[in-house]
């Protein structure tokens, strides 16, 4: 049994429309203090106030076989506290479900909570989220991964934003 | 002067850590924060008649509430090196 791993840029995500529950963290370009050549990436704030959420759709890969779990790169200014991380998943298989695809819904919420990384600001942390509710995933469905940070959580101690720079789907494979 | 209500203060946090985030103590969860507003507005509360009583005549009676607040705020930023003036280049 081997792990497949599914890169999901923060670059390639689809933000939602910023109308009422759908609401986007912001994504912008980040530069090291590094002595150049330094290196660039995109990081997304998501807000310690609410629920701001990002996904994305894909073509689950042939090899895909169960477990699905999202890993998550994120830091902070914070260096206490706790984020409060959400997934999702729909799945539709083309061929088998026959209910309109522009009326999907996502599966119940998978939810963790992890501690920033202590003592220094933005030190890299990575929270893993089982998504045990997976909506029937299967290998060759049309599926829609969905993050979110719940702000507004009692679970959620955190200040400011919680940045995400990395993140990928994790699998059993066949 | 009556203290903030829960929304009031909830928002006042929300929006104090998307814009001081750079200056948040990294060490303080928003459990701290929200005790933090909470206590200040509370002594804003407490001492709202004598901030009053200390403005000179012409502004005390003249002046709206909303415009003394404002001042207060723009002496309380300038202390804290927040207010930059046009002045300053």
């Amino acid at each position: 049994v081997a792990t497949g791993s599914l890169v999901l840029p923060i670059g390639a995500a689809r933000v939602p429309d910023g109308s009422a529950s759908n609401l986007a963290p912001a994504i912008v370009s980040v530069k090291s203090s590094a002595t150049a050549p330094s290196p660039y990436f995109l990081q997304a704030g998501f807000d310690a106030a609410g629920t701001e959420q990002i996904m994305w759709p894909l073509r689950m890969p042939t090899n895909y076989a169960s477990g699905p779990v999202l890993k998550v790169q994120w830091k902070a200014a914070a260096t206490s506290g706790d984020v409060r991380w959400e997934g999702r998943l729909a799945a539709y298989t083309p061929g088998t479900d026959s209910t309109s695809l522009d009326a999907k819904a996502f599966s119940t919420a998978n939810n963790v909570t992890t501690t920033a990384g202590a003592t220094t600001a933005q030190r890299l942390v990575e929270s893993s989220i089982t998504l045990t509710n997976a909506d029937s995933l299967a290998a060759g469905d049309f599926a829609v991964v969905y993050l979110a940070r719940l702000g507004a959580d009692g679970a959620d101690t955190m200040t400011g934003d919680a940045l995400v720079v990395g993140v990928s789907l994790d699998y059993t494979t066949v | 002067v009556a203290v903030m209500n829960a929304q009031d203060l909830a928002r006042t946090v929300a929006q104090y850590m998307r814009e001081q985030v750079a200056i948040i103590t990294p060490s303080l969860t928003k459990v701290d924060l929200r005790a933090a507003v909470a206590a200040a507005d509370q002594w804003a509360s407490d001492n709202a008649n004598g901030y009053n009583s200390a403005l000179p005549v012409p502004f005390r009676t003249t002046a709206s509430a909303v415009e003394k607040a404002m001042l207060l705020a723009y002496v309380v930023m300038r202390r804290a090196g927040r207010l930059r003036a046009e002045e300053d280049g």
